[in-house]
């Protein structure tokens, strides 16, 4: 699943986009989230700029996969007034990632910021929709490349459900034959005609040894 | 010139490292580990486009061998990690199960190393990477080789450098008499499916061969032995190919791994480390004994008090 967030109701041009609050205020639960994207404006130098960000705080660092411009972003409390040449300026990117990153790894968390003002206060909403909208396609396309790399390998699925319960197995024969399940799932053999309900304890062993072996024929 | 797109460095680290790659970004950092060590990092997937933090080594320059790592009768077995993690991508290495991250860090400072290495040590400088893949670029080999030529004689220290990479350049230096130069060999079939990144068998032969007609002591490693159908006529075909007595010692090994790193290494979607294998006394191993096979198949044509198992 995939999580859009923006502090303001202004920056989210997708629909069901979690709008945080300024100060990221409130925040959903990250159980179950593929990725999530924090889209909005900040401060910098090159207004209407998008930028992916590379480092938050000089403590956080989100893994890049886009092709767009990338910078560092200091999180403040209060409006940055002065900006730092190179530096971007935000009050919710290191919030998120704090709190995202209990759940999430680097690769599941990506910033896009597009440069608003030089360290004034934005009031205008329209504005700040026009200048983020300017790169809606280019953030499209980025979604469309995160869902493709994000379900990664360590996510997906390494073993059909199924049902274990039916045949008599200890805790140990149990946890064998799951990954007996999951190694021939990857090489793409079926063992299912091996263990039988009707099996008994002994029976079962003596069948986890014959997919062992099947198992060791099977892979190369 | 290497590519990468991004490059972390420590502030401590050496800048001048930055001109051996080709990159957009660059990221300054106060430590590796902000970087190296974040939670949930996905191994594969960095592994597949793997960035380069440049550190500085600030201390345990070296580490005592651990018991899966055969030691040679040395007594004094150590090993050193100036680069950590792999260019390659072989799909039973152990750093998908050690390193929670894939990208690869390299230590700067390496003149630094030298000063910490114990006299009289038995050390491993490539176990946590594979210099050979990286000297073009780094030129470690050669700056351990000064090394164990002059302060490395003096305090007795022997270093073994351990390689699945072509890279013929290595031998055109003056041999050093105590630099092993440890050659890891497997059939052809294995390397296609299980050793993504390194150099063909073929290719390995020829670095083999340079190294010796240039004078250099070699070591043969067949280790890890890996399954396949056909497991038997395979090693048998590839020992009955070399001429083993050109070597100084042969090691074998079948494949094992800690359990500790099983379960990362499985989560890394390698195929191979997904296999069913036995835990024998903290270990994972294939129920079936290769090794033996392997050892007797060697010793026909090599001393065995020079021949060294895992087991």
């Amino acid at each position: 699943m995939a999580l859009i967030i923006s502090a303001l109701k202004c920056e989210s041009i997708f629909e069901g986009t979690f709008i945080c609050g300024v100060g990221a205020k409130r925040l959903p639960d990250f159980k179950g989230v593929d990725y999530l994207i924090n889209i909005g404006i900040c401060a910098g130098e090159q207004i209407g700029e998008l930028y992916e960000i590379n480092a938050i705080n000089g403590r956080y660092f989100p893994d890049c996969f886009g092709d767009f411009k990338r910078a560092q972003l200091t999180t403040v409390d209060q409006m940055a007034s002065k900006i730092a040449p190179g530096i971007l300026y935000d009050m919710e990117s290191a919030t998120i990632y704090k709190r995202a990153c209990k759940c999430l790894g680097p690769h599941q968390m990506h910033f896009l910021k597009v440069v608003s003002d030089n360290g004034q206060e934005v009031t205008d909403k329209n504005y700040v929709q026009v200048l983020i909208k300017r790169h809606k396609t280019e953030i499209e396309d980025y979604i469309t490349k995160l869902s493709k790399v994000a379900p990664l390998a360590s996510r997906a699925p390494l073993a059909p459900d199924l049902d274990l319960s039916q045949f008599r197995l200890t805790a140990t024969m149990r946890e064998r034959h799951l990954q007996q399940l999951k190694y021939a799932h990857l090489i793409g053999v079926d063992i299912s005609d091996f263990l039988s309900p009707n099996m008994n304890k002994k029976e079962c062993q003596h069948a986890l040894e014959k997919i062992d072996e099947f198992l060791l024929r099977a892979c190369l | 010139m290497k590519k990468v797109d991004t490059i972390y460095i420590e502030k401590d680290a050496d800048h001048a490292f930055l001109d051996l790659f080709e990159t957009r970004h660059i990221v300054e950092i106060e430590h590796y580990k902000d970087v190296f060590c974040r939670p949930h990092q996905d191994w594969s997937l960095q592994h597949a486009r793997q960035n380069i933090i440049l550190a500085k080594k600030r201390d345990k320059f070296v580490y005592k061998g651990a018991r899966p790592c055969q030691d040679f009768a040395y007594d004094n077995f150590y090993y050193s990690s100036c680069v950590m993690n792999c260019i390659c991508s072989c799909d039973y290495c152990y750093l998908r199960g050690m390193y929670p991250s894939g990208n690869l860090v390299i230590f700067t400072n390496l003149e630094d190393y030298f000063e910490h290495v114990p006299t009289g040590a038995y050390l491993s400088i490539s176990y946590d990477t594979d210099l050979f893949a990286l000297e073009s670029t780094l030129g470690y080999i050669q700056k351990w080789c000064d090394y164990a030529r002059t302060q490395g004689s003096l305090q007795n220290v022997t270093l073994e450098v351990r390689t699945k990479c072509k890279n013929l350049d290595v031998f055109k230096m003056e041999p050093p008499s105590n630099v092993i130069f440890a050659f890891s060999i497997n059939p052809q079939v294995i390397i296609d499916k299980y050793e993504r990144g390194t150099s063909s068998l073929k290719a390995r032969l020829e670095n083999i061969q340079a190294a010796q007609s240039a004078g250099f002591r070699t070591r043969l490693c067949i280790d890890p032995i890996i399954y396949c159908n056909d497991w038997q006529d395979q090693y048998a075909q590839l020992i009955d190919s070399l001429d083993l007595t050109r070597f100084e010692d042969i090691s074998i090994g079948s494949f094992r791994i800690s359990q500790s790193y099983i379960g990362a290494m499985r989560a890394s979607g390698s195929v191979l480390a997904n296999f069913p294998f036995k835990n024998v006394d903290g270990y994972m191993q294939y129920s079936i004994d290769m090794e033996s096979f392997v050892y007797e198949r060697v010793i026909e044509k090599f001393p065995a008090e020079k021949v060294f198992l895992w087991h």
